[in-house]
């Protein structure tokens, strides 16, 4: 036989049709077939994004490994689409065709969604924050739930969802407060103008040392930072570890309430002059009548 | 309790790295070597104990409360105790007390300027615990500045320091450590 006809031959053979069951001249075999790819394809795709999940995750981080779980999620249903489409007879070769089109009206379709899979890539690469940061996006301040592939999913301290794409965080200023170990707490402390100011800054400084909470170093700091309205100005910066923020925060405020109250230091309130305009007058005259009628009544 | 239980109270070293503030800060010369002693407040262990060889604690108390200080930078770093006081060139009987161990420091100053001793920070859950009668020690450490990036080079006798070489070993380190390694032993955390 001659190598062409041999050729011929095996493709003859690989271009015939395989056996087929036949049920009421219904051919079941693609169905079946699809079945299968399904069955066994769908399964066996969750296991394996889990575990290239879990598997990214240990090798690098958990925001990692969410998007490459994603990724070969989203690639197996697309491998596993086209398959079931060819096993059912359905020629790809028009689709192809149609997708150059398609490409384009989808390309303007998802500008966006593309924009904030590739703002996502560059979020995976700079690490500005990971899952469990605090973080404050345009005044938004909650917890990073996840880094998914077009968008970061916050919770917020009241407990609302707050999702964020991912253009948008590529795009602002984006806040870290838990990205450092330590962090300082800066109290506003106003004391009234009669004050000794060198008191004041001592005694400041003294109730930041004994709060317990409080670190040694990095140390802190009381700044003079102006004289007020009616008032002169502190900054008093204590320093803490992360998670003694809130209470920190809490005790030194009570603890300069409490030692301003020992100390007789005053915390001034605003004073207004209220003016009536042309009732001011009768109103000062009525004020001063009632005086005079009270301070003679007690002298009576 | 069964009446096979024990409790017993050891002395523990704390539990977490030390930064001791010098009330009287020197200069240790270049090429120079320099002998301390520093008095390191121990903690207090209440343990339980049965027939067989687990023990329990039940308590990690510490002998006085030590002010919390960051020892690092401001990106990192770990949280540690603040201990004031003065490092000794010499240790007399007055010195020890029931709570205290006496830390014997050697200081080694390999750079080429003069190194300020201000704040150095202890690793003290590296240390064992030696007494001699009611006279509490700890091993030896060795600190060798050389200005290297990676920190000084640190090292543990892990035995009865010099000045008693007989005292008894009492309780082994927190954290067992290796023969040396290179930490960031002198520094400190300017605050604004």
């Amino acid at each position: 036989m001659s190598v062409l006809a041999s050729v011929r031959l095996i493709q003859e053979a690989a271009e015939a049709p395989g056996p087929t069951l036949s049920l009421d001249g219904l051919s079941v075999g693609p169905l079946v077939r699809t079945l299968v790819v399904v069955a066994i394809g769908v399964p066996l795709l969750y296991l394996v994004a889990k575990w290239t999940r879990r598997w990214v995750s240990q090798h690098m981080n958990l925001q990692a490994g969410l998007v490459a779980g994603k990724l070969v999620f989203y690639l197996g249903v697309t491998i596993l689409v086209i398959s079931t489409l060819r096993e059912m007879g359905f020629s790809l070769a028009p689709l192809l065709g149609a997708a150059g089109v398609l490409g384009i009206a989808l390309g303007f379709a998802s500008q966006t969604s593309v924009s904030n899979v590739i703002s996502g890539l560059f979020l995976i690469a700079e690490r500005p924050f990971v899952v469990d940061d605090l973080i404050d996006v345009g005044g938004v301040l909650g917890r990073v739930m996840s880094i998914d592939t077009i968008s970061v999913q916050l919770r917020t301290f009241d407990n609302r969802m707050v999702r964020i794409p991912n253009e948008t965080l590529v795009k602002s200023q984006v806040i870290n407060i838990t990205r450092f170990p330590i962090r300082r707490v800066d109290v506003q402390v106003r004391v009234s103008l009669r004050e000794d100011a060198a008191r004041v800054r001592h005694i400041l400084l003294e109730i930041a040392d004994k709060n317990p909470l409080s670190l040694m170093e990095p140390k802190p700091i009381v700044v003079f930072e102006r004289f007020g309205e009616y008032s002169m100005d502190f900054l008093l910066g204590v320093w803490t570890v992360q998670g003694n923020y809130l209470a920190i925060k809490n005790s030194i405020q009570e603890g300069i309430k409490e030692r301003f109250e020992a100390e007789g230091i005053e915390i001034p309130v605003p004073r207004r002059t209220l003016d009536f305009g042309r009732e001011t007058a009768r109103l000062e005259a009525e004020l001063l009548e009632e005086e005079r009628r009270g301070s003679g009544e007690e002298a009576g | 309790m069964p009446e096979s239980a024990r409790l017993s109270i050891r002395p523990a070293a704390p539990d977490r790295l030390v930064v001791v503030s010098q009330e009287h800060p020197f200069h240790l010369p270049s090429h120079a070597e320099a002998r301390v002693y520093v008095r390191i407040p121990l903690f207090v262990r209440v343990v339980a104990s049965g027939s067989g060889s687990d023990e329990l604690v039940l308590a990690d108390v510490p002998s006085i409360v030590l002010s919390d200080t960051w020892w690092g930078t401001f990106t990192e770093g770990e949280l540690a105790y603040w201990l004031t006081t003065t490092a000794r060139s010499e240790v007399s009987d007055d010195l020890f007390l029931p709570h205290v161990a006496m830390c014997p420091f050697r200081f080694a100053n390999r750079s080429e300027d003069a190194l300020p001793v201000e704040r150095f920070a202890v690793r003290v859950p590296h240390l064992t615990l030696f007494a001699d009668g009611a006279r509490m020690w700890t091993d030896e450490v060795r600190v060798r500045y050389a200005a290297a990036v990676e920190g000084s080079e640190i090292g543990f006798g892990g035995r009865a320091p010099a000045e008693s070489p007989g005292a008894e070993r009492v309780a082994p380190p927190r954290v067992p450590v290796r023969r040396r390694f290179h930490a960031r032993t002198f520094g400190r955390l300017l605050g604004f």
